[in-house]
């Protein structure tokens, strides 16, 4: 990695804006907003690193999306949505 | 014996005292005077800072011929203009006292004895006990799934910091504990303050006092809800003050006490029931229509709109919604903002949307009425309604309030929520970043701030980034990915952990090894390692040795009985202090049988502030220079030079390991240049790397050097995240920004109109002396009102390049981007990432105040009784705090019902005495009272038969203690859900170890149970229910 990492997490990191589960669709934003077409076997993994479907997803969740050994993207969830409202000190 | 009242008040200390002498006519004050004079005559004078609570009275020590002979109030300090305490002024009693112990001792397993050691064989014992725990107890890795995650995790050695030693010795305490492994770390801000850092942090985006002592001053009214004027008295001159310009003053407390007889009005409150009378005054500044809505509308999340599957206790009859029966937490999920189609949140700026924060902030206490207020805190409806008024009055352009709390507030199974709930009313005024405002978190020991910022406390490093966990943090891009945020001013998080991880392992820290992150320990679980955690495993067997330095835990610990057995069952213990406490005496408690405690104690004998140098930050973050006056008698030298000891033995001890487990150890950068015969290090050094450094040559985006390797960081934005950086705690960076000029040394009194003193020490974050001070602005830049300006926008003060214009200027440090105008869109890169120019709490992620914020038992503050309450929950059907922790360790925590214990018992401190005791040992405070006590009502005490100076048993599940009597108008009994309680208030000082007998008692803690905070494991000890009854046998 040649970047800082907090450049790293700058741009590496999405914020959901919008789940559509029907229409596995899902609207992300980065420096702009982008909509993703999931693939039948695009899964989410929590934060307890548990396979979820699509509507696990919350609006506000940062996330990263990988694209696993298969070549299925898979979105890993690194922050939920409430942690966002939440005490930034302990 | 039995005493009359009078009898009892007169041996109950200086102010009867002064009285008497003063109508006989004798004034004392010129011979005093002239003794002084002689006494300090050619002496010495060292600047000195009082090591008793947290005003931090700046001290003058008088040495001759190498010893101390007087110590004083500094009179140039701004924050306190030279006075002291009773305490403050003991202090000398602290060096020149002959109960010191000044010579190591041990205690052998079975022993009856301690015996006298040399340092140096009590530091080998110890040193090879310490790699003994740490080699047994030692976990390298754990599997996680099919991952191997590297732990580097010692549980078997718990570690007691302490909130009175310096912000230096916390630091190297975080420092060798983390670098041994150790997770069980704290520090006694556990049992005091900790659920202030996340109810402050979730309100404001900082844990720490908002505003600066001085500014009381500016306040138009003051509510004080702890005992201010005797817990805090030298810093109460300030609440004086503003009471002779004209401000009032509102007291809320359980008790009648000296700040209640300063006050205008005394509003008596039963324990425990803070949020209903908070959320009482939030309903009333809302539907008088008194609350500042420009402040709420532009500062706060007041008009962000709610996900609408987001319910209220008002919807769900006392819970939120996502609560989990089962496992006892609530489920976040709809604890969210709306989002609209480019992910910004939607706000409604009428606030008139139902789903608007502030619409379901004004439903949520629209339960909490006046007539709901009297009937849970037993406050009659029109005191209530006239105090809301005087208060909600200081709101608008022109007024402001400050309000101040202690532990009344945090020592409560929802202590984080009673605190939020006054943080919440205080943004709804209007009152947060302005002159006169504010909210003042009053500690009780030297260096609560300070050991907190310092990471002596289990979850945190130092700085406030969190303890990585084993599960979601097994890589240094895990945690940094979890948890940073995605926009606000801990953008900068990466710089400020990887900078530290250099300060720790210096060369060891490279970029190929993501900076020895896997060096850090990894807790298991976040329910685990805090101070009742660690006291719980040592009854269990699972806490083999532990380090307790300046701190009592015997005395101050709750269940304090059950936690004396659990030290019993220690392998061994090292307690390292002033005096001979009940914690190194564990093993010979009065009653107890030597021979059945097997635990090895070694005593080590420390050092006063007055013989070491070092910093302490204040309540108001500011951070105090003190110098060593004189050498340590005897064997006795500082806590930093027990670690800096111990560190490099056990350094030695490892130095053949080829074990990957050691490097941590081994790899520490641990070179604070000890000297002389006691081997004290340099603390200066210490300070240096807390402050940061460059690692090397640092050049800006143009190749020109803005730092060279080694030298001293002026600012935490210059701090790096590729290793060019090294810096201990990021919140200090500035506090020495050269060599030679360590800012919280300096002492220049109050200049022209800086009436804060910005060159008295240093206030942590930048010398800010009130936070979020953008809020003093309105949105467009200017001052609210000329009678409360302190910083503005001046469009034409050169900008940040020569072709800009426009500054934030005025009489603080603005807590904002130096040139971000008022108008500027939030940030989209940088230091300051989504932060835009009206977003005054910039530490926050949505750069606005918190009226809603994610708390793990609720996203308002809501009422729950205490555990053990006289009346259920009239709010709603949910009793307790449906989250809070309940330690299951059978008999010893039982729970008392009102049936059996119907009175409340409340516990509090004394001006003359001080936390666990170490006044106790000090002749001129134990003399001021004449031992201890509980205070009954006289409606209470003629029930019961009891005269006042009768002797009494109190009691409660976990325990019984016996005390004295005083029976005294100064606590009333309530009337609650019209029901007649009575209430017991009784100090908690005493133990069995003092100078003399009045200094000697039963200790109050055995009473308390072993209950947390959800957030923060804080104890219950305001609110608990007890039996009392005449006689002790």
């Amino acid at each position: 990695m040649t970047q800082s990492y907090t450049e790293w997490l700058q741009q590496s990191r999405l914020t959901v804006v919008a789940v559509d589960a029907d229409r596995s669709r899902l609207r992300v934003k980065g420096e702009s907003c982008t909509d993703l077409s999931c693939h039948e076997h695009t899964v989410v993994i929590t934060e307890d690193g548990v396979e979820a479907p699509l509507t696990a997803l919350h609006p506000g969740d940062v996330v990263r999306i990988d694209e696993t050994d298969r070549g299925v993207a898979q979105i890993v969830v690194l922050r939920r949505v409430w942690e966002q409202i939440a005490s930034p000190e302990l | 014996m039995s005493l009359s009242r009078r009898e009892f008040l007169k041996y109950s200390g200086t102010s009867a005292t002064g009285v008497a002498l003063g109508a006989r006519g004798i004034n004392l004050a010129p011979v005093e005077a002239a003794a002084t004079s002689l006494r300090i005559k050619e002496a010495k004078v060292v600047p000195g800072v009082c090591p008793y609570c947290a005003v931090g009275c700046a001290q003058l020590i008088y040495v001759k011929d190498g010893k101390i002979v007087d110590i004083e109030g500094d009179p140039d300090t701004p924050h306190t203009e030279g006075a002291l305490c009773p305490k403050g002024s003991s202090t000398y009693q602290l060096s020149i006292n002959a109960r010191r112990l000044t010579k190591g001792l041990y205690r052998a397993a079975g022993s009856d004895k301690w015996e006298e050691k040399p340092l140096d064989w009590m530091m080998t014992e110890i040193a090879k006990r310490v790699k003994q725990a740490r080699d047994e107890t030692f976990v390298e890795t754990v599997k996680a799934g099919d991952k191997t995650v590297t732990v580097n995790r010692c549980e078997g050695v718990a570690w007691l910091g302490s909130s009175v030693l310096d912000n230096e010795e916390n630091y190297l305490i975080a420092k060798l504990s983390r670098g041994m492994g150790l997770v069980n770390l704290e520090n006694s801000a556990r049992l005091c303050h900790s659920a202030t850092v996340p109810a402050l942090g979730a309100t404001y985006g900082r844990g720490a006092m908002t505003t600066n002592l001085i500014d009381v001053v500016n306040a138009d009214v003051i509510m004080p809800t702890s005992n201010w004027a005797e817990c805090h008295p030298v810093s109460y001159k300030w609440v004086m003050k503003a009471k002779e310009r004209g401000a009032k003053i509102i007291h809320v407390d359980p008790r009648f006490t000296r700040t209640s007889a300063t006050a205008d009005y005394w509003v008596p409150i039963r324990s425990g029931t803070n949020i209903v009378f908070f959320g009482g005054l939030i309903r009333h500044a809302i539907e008088s229509g008194k609350y500042f809505h420009d402040y709420v509308v532009h500062y706060t999340n007041a008009a962000f709109l709610m996900d609408p599957a987001f319910k209220t206790p008002t919807d769900l009859d006392g819970l939120f919604s996502g609560f989990d029966p089962e496992k006892r937490s609530y489920d976040q999920s709809t604890w969210k903002y709306q989002l609209d189609k480019d992910g910004t949140p939607k706000r409604d700026m009428t606030l008139k949307d139902p789903q608007s924060v502030f619409q379901l902030l004004r439903r949520h206490y629209s339960r909490y009425t006046p007539e709901m207020v009297e009937k849970v805190c037993g406050i009659p409806t029109a005191k209530f309604l006239e105090v809301a008024d005087v208060y909600c009055s200081a709101s608008g352009p022109e007024k402001t309030a400050t309000a101040s709390y202690a532990l009344q507030l945090n020592q409560s199974t929802n202590g984080v929520q009673q605190i939020r709930a006054l943080c919440i009313l205080q943004l709804v005024l209007g009152n947060v970043g302005r002159p006169g405002g504010g909210v003042v978190a009053l500690r009780g020991h030297s260096n609560v701030q300070g050991a907190t910022d310092m990471g002596t406390l289990y979850h945190m490093l130092p700085g406030y980034p969190a303890m990585p966990l084993q599960g979601p943090h097994p890589t240094l891009k895990d945690y940094l990915e979890k948890t940073t945020p995605t926009s606000g001013f801990w953008v900068n998080n990466p710089k400020f952990v990887i900078s530290q991880l250099k300060a720790w392992w210096g060369d060891a820290a490279t970029k190929d090894n993501d900076f020895a992150y896997d060096y850090l320990p990894k807790r298991e679980k976040g329910d685990a390692y805090s101070h009742q955690h660690f006291m719980v495993s040592m009854r269990e067997g699972k806490v083999k040795g532990f380090i307790c330095q300046g701190q009592n835990p015997a005395v101050d610990s709750p269940n304090a009985k059950m936690v004396r057995g659990g030290m019993r069952n220690l392998k061994w213990l090292v307690v390292a202090d002033i005096f001979e406490t009940e914690t190194a005496q564990v093993w010979k408690e009065p009653g107890l049988d030597p021979k059945s405690c097997q635990t090895e104690v070694f005593f080590i004998p420390a050092a006063p502030a007055a013989e070491k140098d070092g910093s302490l930050t204040n309540t108001m973050r500011l951070v105090q220079w003190h110098q060593r006056a004189v050498e340590s008698p005897g064997d006795a030298r500082s806590d930093a030079a027990f670690i800096v000891d111990l560190g490099n033995r056990l350094k030695k001890l490892y130095a053949e390991s080829k074990e990957k487990k050691d490097r941590p150890v081994l790899d520490l950068v641990w070179d604070y240049k000890p000297e002389g015969p006691k081997q004290e290090p340099n603390m200066e050094l210490v300070l240096r790397e807390i402050n940061g450094f460059a690692t090397r040559e640092i050049l800006d985006k143009d190749g020109k050097p803005t730092y060279k390797a080694g030298q001293h960081l002026k600012a935490f934005v210059h701090l790096t995240d590729d290793g060019a950086t090294a810096c201990g705690n990021w919140i200090m960076t500035g506090v020495f920004p050269e060599e030679g000029k360590n800012l919280s040394a300096r002492r220049e009194r109050v200049k022209g109109n800086d009436y804060m003193a910005h060159n008295w020490g240093f206030a942590w974050p930048a010398n800010r002396r009130i936070l979020y001070n953008r809020a003093s602005a309105d949105p467009s830049g200017k001052p609210w009102s000329e009678r409360k300006k302190l910083i503005w926008w001046d469009p034409e003060a050169p900008g940040a390049t020569p072709d800009k214009k426009g500054k934030w200027v005025g009489g603080d440090v603005p807590d904002f981007g130096a040139f971000m105008a008022p108008d500027a869109p939030p940030a989209k890169d940088g230091p300051l990432k989504g932060i835009g120019g009206t977003d005054a709490f910039i530490m926050r992620a949505d750069g606005k105040g918190g009226l809603l914020a994610s708390v793990l038992d609720g996203a308002f503050p809501e009422h729950y009784e205490p555990f053990e309450s006289p009346t259920k929950n009239l709010l709603s059907k949910v009793q307790n705090n449906p989250v809070a922790k309940v330690w299951n360790i059978g008999d010893t925590n039982q729970l008392g019902t009102p049936d059996k214990y119907p009175y409340i018992l409340t516990t509090y401190r004394l001006t003359e005495h001080h936390a666990a005791g170490t006044s106790r040992h000090v002749p001129w405070l134990s003399e001021l009272f004449p031992g201890h006590f509980a205070e009954i009502g006289v409606e209470m005490a003629k029930e019961l038969g009891i005269a006042n100076g009768d002797m009494i048993t109190v009691e409660t599940p976990r325990g019984k203690i016996k005390l004295r009597a005083m029976v005294t108008e100064r606590i009333k009994s309530f009337i609650i859900d019209g029901k007649k309680v009575y209430q017991v208030g009784i100090p908690w000082h005493w133990g069995w170890a003092g100078v003399m007998a009045s200094s000697r008692g039963d200790i109050t803690n055995d009473l308390v149970a072993s209950l947390g905070d959800p957030t923060t494991f804080i104890q219950e000890s305001k609110a608990l229910l007890c039996n009392v009854r005449k006689g002790v046998a």
